[in-house]
């Protein structure tokens, strides 16, 4: 029963802190190239190409926190030996 | 936008299925149909989802006014949902293989990293 808890808690956790970055990072890359624009619109082209690519990067971090997350809650490779173990 | 940087995220875009291609192609090595499966829809949801980016991006940088701003949020929301919606049916429902979806997944990162690279040297 404790290790389902803690499998719960980890995912929760790691998604937490995942998203937190996550957001954080796609913020910062925003923020900055939306200043970059405003200095200098005439790069606005590249700069918002660079944008694009960094927020997709950003963006997959995300996606594999999340994978994982739902890789311990639901396909966690080391349930059938916990239980196995929980039942002798 | 740029011609140039126009280019560069068309041959991004392009790049994205022959990456999967080759992926799924180096999948079929498993002889699994859960791993070849695994490959083929992280790497479709991964594509999916950066074609989704690059549209409603484009769509919100076009036309500046407060709808498009407004668009942009819901359509930023609406394809976090699906993502997630569609990650959990596979991993929970389908039971993909996992290594095999986070490969699929890498295809934008992998394309990425090549054109960094090719950038770089």
């Amino acid at each position: 029963m404790e290790f389902f808890a803690w499998c719960m808690i980890a995912a929760g956790f790691g998604m937490a802190i995942g998203s937190f970055g996550t957001g954080l990072g796609q913020g910062l890359a925003i923020k900055s190239a939306v200043e970059g624009v405003a200095r200098n619109p005439g790069a606005s082209g590249k700069i918002l190409t660079t944008m694009m690519i960094g927020l997709a990067m950003i963006e997959s971090l995300a996606i594999y926190v999340f994978v994982v997350c739902m890789i311990i809650l639901f396909a966690n490779p080391f349930t059938a030996q916990v239980v196995e173990l929980a039942a002798k | 936008m740029k011609d140039k940087d126009e280019q560069l995220l068309e041959e991004l875009s392009r790049r994205n299925w022959i990456i999967l291609a080759l992926l799924v192609l180096l999948s079929l090595l498993w002889r699994s149909v859960d791993v070849t499966l695994g490959v083929l829809s992280g790497g479709l949801l991964a594509i999916i989802g950066y074609l989704w980016l690059h549209r409603s991006l484009q769509l919100t940088l076009s036309e500046a006014s407060q709808y498009t701003a407004r668009g942009f949020k819901f359509s930023y929301l609406v394809r976090l949902g699906a993502l997630t919606a569609a990650l959990f049916l596979l991993i929970a429902l389908a039971k993909v293989h996992p290594i095999a979806l986070s490969a699929g997944l890498s295809v934008v990162v992998i394309n990425i990293l090549w054109i960094t690279l090719k950038r770089s040297f």
